[in-house]
């Protein structure tokens, strides 16, 4: 172990004799000097760590040596003897001991070691400390980053995250990352402290390409890795210096970044300084806060892939039936033309009339299953046109029912009406109405034997009256009042197991049944369609060889079911084109509202047009929608109200008012 | 005899009209495309025309205004023939003057109906 340096400054040479005695060379590294001058250059070039000063020295003002001494030596244990007290206010402050008077070997040696041992123990706590703000200042960058990779689903943006975190908690000189992009395309990511040589970033790229190999030496390779397609990034923080090949001898870690199976890249990082069993940890913990997230920006990635392709798949499937359905329709019409004319305007062998008749019945199954096939495209394109008024539909109930007579009649079947509340009014596009109820009454008429009967009711009932257990995830949506019609028949009824299915699409194609008695299956689904266009429902009950009831509700017009079911045509519309609007909700005491509307310029006659006003007790909502509105405007028109009102207190005294907009189709700004 | 001029660039629709209009007495006049069917309206001025919506060169629509638009030829009634899935086509076809609606595929009878509320049996 190395001796303890001490310096003794004196110009006494009794003093000299007597402390080279008192201490011993043996013990202890002693150096003597005697002037100003050369203490302070012995101070700087031998660094030692006591200095005893005598106070009696004659040679040197002391009040200003404290300033010189640390300024040549910061820290060093300072003790003083002196023959007596007369020691100056400056030494005082400043000394770690004092030895006063005749001074005995044991206590010199016992003050030295205890300076020694205090000096220690500061050292060893300002080390502690700063290891533990470093280790603050790790764990807050580590912290950050983590909150930062869980903010993002961009695989670059992770990266690049990623070596932020690692430049801030370990302050490499030159880091790269070799990962693969959404193509699947290697990028080289260099971030460097200086920049580099051209030598050196050929080299690097070599570096990284035979790091990666070496990874995968006797396994199969996540992505092939060709040079020609590598794309390269450099960030370079200063370019007051430069790398070259020398980076090579730095200290550096590896690593790949990977989930399981997952293989995202690999990272390596140089420092000249060299990294502490510490940041080894670090670098560890980043990676593998990182790679979670990779994973999950890769899963995100697919997933949005998938959807896209579906996406268009499905528009490619919908373009497909509606380009083939007008295709069919034309070579349809001349078949279907051609057939009526020869029927009409021949006299047929009577031998032949039931052979023309299965082709006239054929012709108008193709007819209905293209009609099907077009409305199916049509309503999952979003493109179903609706027109919908305030109307009574009992009318169409009649209507449906000597038009589908003829057929019941061949089956002599009994088609009867029971309609018992023929004034409720219904929010409808009344042709769709039809298309349901005929499509019902027709399958009615398909599955019910000869010489039975088939009644059409319809009833009001309010939605807490509408219960089925086999559809009650339909008919829970329901509230208020609607109006009910239902197709009762003395069919062969379906099977408890097949009730809930019934609605969904190609069912019936699987159904050997229905098979039998024709049609595409897409009647019911389509029925389904239309009416949550209409915030409707339908549902079914049966019991085997007993029959079939088949129901819808319509909601019975009130303005505000009717608001709602334009609303949903609003939306879909805007998607359907593009556009967007604002509905705009403005709650308050019914003469507040009142008088809001009153206001010129304020409220546009036109946004009444589609606009909800619903009083309860004394409190009024308005809702109002504005086409081709966005946030900015809706914010606006906040601000015009707040303003009106409080530039008019007099119509307007001191009154609450909840205001709240939402931007339609929902997700866009 | 009443004349009627049917237009449609689908050959195989104008024969199926034709035969039906022909067999209950009409004399028919047929054109394949939007010009010359427009060119022929002015020629033989028809006492009722068949006009289908989608054609090359110049659509139903158009051929409908220009007729309804001008007093020589206001009067002539027009029966638009369109698609099912072309429900909008209603709206414009009536805007346009044309006085009826028929769809594809159509009955017989409902064309001959609607020929002979204009012309008389």
């Amino acid at each position: 172990m190395a001796k303890t340096k001490i310096l003794f400054l004196s110009d006494i040479d009794d003093k000299i004799n007597e402390i080279d005695k008192l201490l011993g060379r043996n013990t202890y590294d002693l150096y003597f000097e005697n002037n100003e001058d050369d203490c302070l250059k012995f101070l700087v070039e031998e660094a030692p760590e006591i200095i005893i000063i005598d106070n009696d020295i004659s040679n040197i003002d002391l009040r200003f040596l404290p300033k010189k001494i640390t300024s040549a030596r910061d820290g060093i244990i300072v003790i003083i003897i002196s023959k007596d007290d007369n020691i100056p206010q400056e030494i005082l402050r400043w000394a770690d001991a004092f030895l006063v008077g005749d001074i005995s070997s044991k206590l010199l040696i016992s003050t030295i070691n205890s300076s020694l041992r205090n000096k220690l123990s500061y050292n060893l706590l300002a080390e502690t400390n700063k290891n533990n703000t470093k280790s603050l200042y790790t764990l807050k960058v580590l912290y950050n980053i983590s909150s930062e990779f869980a903010g993002t689903l961009e695989k670059d943006k992770l990266i690049e995250l990623m070596m932020e975190g690692i430049n801030r908690s370990l302050e490499f000189d030159l880091c790269y990352v070799l990962t693969f992009n959404n193509d699947n395309q290697p990028v080289l990511i260099i971030h460097s402290k200086y920049t580099i040589s051209d030598e050196l970033f050929a080299s690097l790229k070599d570096h990284a390409c035979i790091n990666y190999n070496n990874l995968f030496k006797n396994k199969k390779i996540p992505f092939e890795l060709n040079m020609d397609n590598l794309i390269c990034e450099k960030h370079i923080k200063s370019n007051i210096d430069c790398h070259t090949f020398s980076i090579y001898r730095y200290d550096n870690m590896f690593s790949q970044i990977s989930s399981g199976d997952n293989f995202f890249g690999l990272v390596e990082i140089y420092k000249e300084n060299g990294f502490t069993s510490t940041d080894v940890e670090i670098f560890r913990t980043i990676i593998q806060q990182v790679s979670m997230p990779l994973k999950n920006a890769s899963l995100y990635q697919e997933i949005k892939e998938t959807n896209k392709k579906l996406k268009k798949l499905e528009k490619i499937k919908s373009e497909f039936i509606s380009i083939v359905s007008h295709e069919l329709r034309t070579p349809l019409t001349v078949i279907k033309g051609m057939i009526d004319n020869i029927k009409r305007f021949f006299t047929l062998p009577e031998k032949m009339v039931p052979a023309v008749d299965t082709i006239s019945r054929n012709i108008k199954r193709l007819s209905g299953i293209i009609n099907d096939l077009l409305d199916i495209s049509k309503i999952e394109a979003g493109k179903m046109d609706y027109k919908f008024a305030v109307t009574t539909i009992d009318d169409t109930i009649k209507a449906v029912q000597s038009t589908l007579q003829g057929l019941a009649n061949d089956k002599n079947i009994k088609l009867l009406t029971d309609i018992q509340d023929k004034d409720v009014k219904v929010f409808v596009d009344i042709d769709r109405v039809d298309q349901i109820l005929v499509n019902l009454v027709n399958n009615a008429i398909k599955f019910t034997p000869n010489d039975k009967t088939i009644t059409i009711r319809a009833y009001v009932k309010d939605s807490s009256e509408i219960v089925d257990k086999n559809f009650e995830d339909i008919l829970k949506n329901l509230s208020g009042k609607y109006l009910v019609v239902c197709v009762h028949d003395e069919g062969v009824g379906i099977a408890k197991e097949n009730l809930k299915h019934v609605f969904d699409r190609f069912e019936q194609i699987e159904n050997s049944l229905t098979r039998e008695a024709g049609g595409t299956g897409l009647g019911l689904s389509i029925a389904r369609q239309l009416l949550d266009a209409h915030n409707g429902a339908i549902w079914c009950s049966s019991e085997l060889e007993k029959g079939s009831d088949f129901y819808f509700a319509l909601p019975v017009s009130t303005e505000k079911s009717n608001f709602l079911i334009s609303h949903k045509q609003r939306v879909n519309q805007a998607k359907v084109h593009n556009d967007k609007f604002a509905s705009i909700v403005i709650s308050a005491r019914s003469e507040v509202i009142e008088n809001l509307l009153e206001e010129n310029n304020l409220i546009h006659k036109n946004y009444l047009n589609n606009s909800l006003k619903e009083t309860d007790g004394e409190n009024t909502v308005l809702t109002l929608v504005i086409p081709d509105a966005d946030r900015n405007f809706a914010k606006l028109f906040k601000q015009k109200i707040d303003d009106t009102m409080v530039n008019n207190k007099a119509r307007y005294p001191k009154c609450d008012i909840m205001y709240s907009y939402t931007i339609y189709p929902e997700g866009i700004n | 005899m009443k004349k009627i001029l049917i237009v449609d660039d689908e050959k195989d629709i104008v024969e199926t009209l034709k035969f039906m209009l022909e067999a209950s007495g009409y004399s028919c006049f047929c054109a394949y495309n939007g010009e010359d069917g427009l060119k022929m309206a002015k020629e033989i001025i028809p006492d009722l025309i068949i006009l289908d919506v989608m054609m090359p060169k110049m659509n139903g629509f158009k051929i409908s205004r220009l007729l309804k638009f001008d007093s020589k030829y206001r009067d002539i009634p027009i029966l638009m023939l369109t698609a099912r899935s072309q429900e909008s086509d209603k709206q414009i076809g009536e805007e346009t003057g044309a006085n009826e609606y028929i769809t594809k595929p159509f009955e017989i009878d409902d064309v001959l109906n609607r020929v002979a509320k204009y012309l008389g049996n």
